[in-house]
């Protein structure tokens, strides 16, 4: 029995990861690596910082374990979120599944497979978020050697909690949304579905929220031992449980607490295993793809209007993005996530401390967080970095079309322009909303319309020459794909150092400050188009893959 | 007319696919294209097409280098590739009318061949559907349609009987024997040898990049000496016997 579950879930992982890595890289690696290390290097001293100044404030009044419990919601938080959108992707927009139902073995062993690349980012996610905090804590905190053997034991058990009940969840409403005609529509609509609900969830804690009453169950919670933590993870017990045994580590009741923890993982895990037994075929199975055929005369004369040829081939990878449950996703809902998330917090409760913040904030700190913000958005939208590799194998025969190289480009770069866009312009409504200085406003708005076009014109380079084209699910695109999101990472820290650096130096003029990014940013991406232009030809394309 | 010129094709630089490769195909033919899985069909017509780069000599269709004047050359053909699992997230009028503007169909041409031939071909009641709900032979209907379409000089159709219903199949074959009629060139790769002897003006044989033969039916008995069919020939050429 357990060997299936492993050969099924080795296939499944080899499936997705089989086309990565197969041309050489280091090159690539090292360049990212170079920008990248030092960036995370700022990155973990400022986090430092924060860390031990919140430490030996909450020391003072002996809370210092809701620092603990802080750091374990805020991974939860992530990981919640996260799954979310990887369970979706993995369990339900990949139609690979069909291709193992016939198999000989149990819905939950499929469950499995499925479950472990997902699993894979969450440890990732995991490790990036968690690690460096329990090591910046233990040594703030001297701590023994036992919280360190703990943090790891809650390192391997504490992602899955999160993730097996939002597999939980998913697989209980999938099974009874299954009964849509057309299989397509209903994932979407259970994409933007489920990401409405964490919205909806978080409005409603919130709602629910009075901050007279908080401030007395935070007062009160306070004269108690670790009575913070206990307030903060009453939301999530099993952070309570995980801070506990850290805080605890040096104590019998530090085990007690991992055990607590250890039984709610066990809990999770039975309960994900008998859920996939129980809903999990019900919910892939069966999901028909027709809809109607006949067209009226009034639909055929519609469909049938004459255009030119860059704006017949615009709305067809429109079409393709819009209408593949997996591009629609990644590329687009998955980057409105945040900004729509942002703008539905502020609106409800922060929106008027928010913009006291941006009026007493220095003109030039505010222009360099809005245009980190940008970078981020724009850095690590997939759709030019996948506008090849959507195509997949048959992406050359689009080469036989009289189409002009030109336009089959310039029509890829435009799309993902304007996809990349669809989050920066709820941003831009946000910025109204909370009155950002107006010089600002637009210094920020010319700058981010340049970058776009500087990340679009780099991550579509890398579609080009690292493209993953031999998939045989779309889902599978957007799994162990490196390259991509390390040049992602590359774009944010390098721009991230420039920012670092021009916020530390002492130039207060905000127009400088603009004049020296517009700059920069203009001449990279000047370098960038000029040689996309020169290295993209033709015989690019009719290479790709070979 | 395609003239095939002394063409090469390796993908690693030393194992080479096609070899030396020279045909001349001309006006008025159909001609088939036959040999055994991983002779080098595809990989000839992809080059044909555009699909793949030529490493060494050239292809011209209609007197227009495909590798030199590429959005000349294919305006001048059609063709049906051998995958039909391609513009899956299209309806099928979604499909026809991108080609149709690919190749600036006039709106009220296009509109009349679409009714035309998609009841020729008994697709016109799933036009509103997405290709992706199509069966094989539905997909392959529509990449026909797709190529008469924009009425092309040249006909090229990679495998494009497989999957059909004996009754669209029997369309396409008129189809095919009409367009050349009229003095254009139909070349199409196939399998099925009993289609090609029964269909064919002409024949290619290739195996392992090399053109093994190219005349009629009848030169090819007359070469080997023998009144077999060409399934029996074919098998004794390509050594598959």
């Amino acid at each position: 029995m357990m060997r299936n579950t492993w050969t099924i879930t080795k296939i499944m992982l080899r499936m997705q990861y089989s086309s990565a890595g197969k041309q050489s890289n280091t090159w690539i690696y090292i360049i990212v690596s170079l920008i990248l290390i030092p960036f995370f290097i700022m990155l973990m001293q400022g986090i430092h910082s924060m860390v031990t100044h919140a430490y030996h404030m909450l020391a003072e009044v002996n809370q210092e374990s809701m620092l603990l419990g802080l750091a374990l919601l805020f991974i939860a938080a992530i990981l919640f979120f996260l799954s979310f959108i990887m369970i979706l992707s993995a369990f339900y927009f990949s139609d690979d599944i069909t291709a193992y139902i016939p198999l000989p073995v149990h819905p939950y062993q499929l469950l499995v497979g499925k479950a472990a690349n997902p699993l894979i980012y969450n440890y990732g996610i995991a490790a990036l978020l968690f690690l460096p905090f329990l090591f910046m804590y233990g040594s703030i905190s001297s701590a023994p050697i036992l919280f360190y053997v703990y943090g790891f034991i809650l390192f391997i058990i504490f992602p899955i909690i999160p993730f097996s009940l939002v597999a939980v969840i998913l697989m209980f409403i999938m099974r009874y949304v299954n009964i849509a005609k057309n299989k397509d529509r209903s994932k979407i609509f259970m994409g933007i579905g489920s990401l409405l609900f964490v919205i909806l969830v978080n409005v409603l804690v919130r709602l629910n929220m009075d901050d007279a009453a908080m401030l007395d169950t935070f007062t009160t919670y306070m004269q108690e031992q670790e009575g913070l933590l206990r307030m903060i993870t009453m939301i999530f017990p099993p952070a309570y449980f995980g801070a506990g045994s850290l805080h605890f580590a040096a104590d019998w009741s530090g085990l007690l607490f991992l055990l607590a923890l250890l039984a709610v993982f066990i809990l999770c895990v039975l309960l994900f295993i008998w859920a996939g037994q129980r809903f999990y075929l019900k919910g892939v199975r069966g999901m028909s793809s027709g809809s109607k055929g006949n067209l009226s005369a009034k639909a055929s004369q519609k469909l049938t209007q004459q255009r030119s040829i860059l704006k017949t081939y615009l709305l067809k990878e429109f079409k393709m993005i819009f209408r593949t449950p997996a591009f629609l996703m990644q590329c687009v809902i998955q980057a409105l996530f945040f900004p729509v998330f942002i703008t539905v917090i502020l609106f409800l409760d922060m929106g008027n401390d928010l913009a006291a913040l941006v009026s007493a904030a220095p003109e030039k700190n505010l222009f360099l967080t809005l245009f980190m913000i940008s970078i981020f958005l724009l850095s690590t939208n997939v759709t030019a970095s996948t506008a090849i590799s959507r195509e997949g194998a048959s992406i050359k025969l689009n080469l036989f079309l009289p189409i002009p190289f030109q336009h089959l480009i310039n029509a890829k770069l435009y799309v993902a322009y304007l996809m990349s866009m669809l989050p920066f312009l709820l941003l831009i409504g946000v910025g109204i909303y909370v009155n950002i200085p107006i010089h600002i406003f637009i210094g920020w708005i010319g700058i981010t319309l340049l970058y776009n076009w500087l990340a679009v014109v780099i991550n579509f380079f890398i579609d080009v020459y690292h493209p993953k084209l031999h998939w045989t699910d779309e889902q599978e695109l957007f799994k162990g794909r490196f390259i991509p999101f390390f040049i992602s990472l590359g774009q944010i820290a390098l721009f991230g150092m420039i920012t670092i650096i021009l916020w530390n130096m002492n130039i207060t003029n905000v127009y400088l400050i603009m004049l020296i990014l517009l700059l920069s940013t203009f001449i990279v991406t000047d370098i960038a188009h000029i040689y996309l232009r020169k290295k993209v030809s033709l015989k690019t394309l009719q290479n790709l893959g070979n | 007319m395609i003239e095939i010129s002394r063409i090469n094709k390796s993908f690693d630089g030393h194992h080479h696919i096609i070899q030396d490769l020279s045909l001349t195909i001309p006006d008025g033919k159909i001609v088939g294209f036959l040999g055994p899985n991983g002779a080098g069909k595809s990989t000839t017509i992809n080059m044909m097409t555009g699909i793949l780069p030529i490493d060494k000599g050239t292809i011209t269709l209609n007197g227009i280098d495909i590798d030199k004047e590429p959005l000349k050359a294919k305006e001048i053909f059609g063709f049906v590739p051998d995958r039909s699992d391609i513009f899956l997230r299209l309806k099928g009028l979604e499909y026809l009318n991108f080609i149709a503007d690919i190749y600036q169909v006039p709106e009220d041409v296009r509109q009349e061949k679409i009714a035309y031939y998609t009841k020729q071909f008994s697709i016109d009641h799933a036009l509103g559907n997405y290709i992706q709900s199509y069966s094989h032979g539905m997909r392959q209907k529509i990449m026909v349609t797709s190529v008469l379409l924009h009425d092309p000089d040249i006909w090229i159709l990679d495998e494009p009987l497989t999957g059909l219903d004996p009754k669209s199949s029997y369309a396409l074959k008129q189809m095919m024997r009409e367009h050349a009629d009229k003095g254009n060139t139909v070349f199409f790769s196939s399998h099925g040898l009993e289609v090609v002897e029964q269909l064919c003006d002409e024949v290619a044989i290739i195996n392992h990049g090399e053109l093994l033969f190219y005349g009629t039916i009848d030169e090819l008995q007359a070469e080997y000496q023998t009144d077999q069919s060409l399934e029996n020939v074919f098998l004794e050429l390509t050594n598959d016997a």
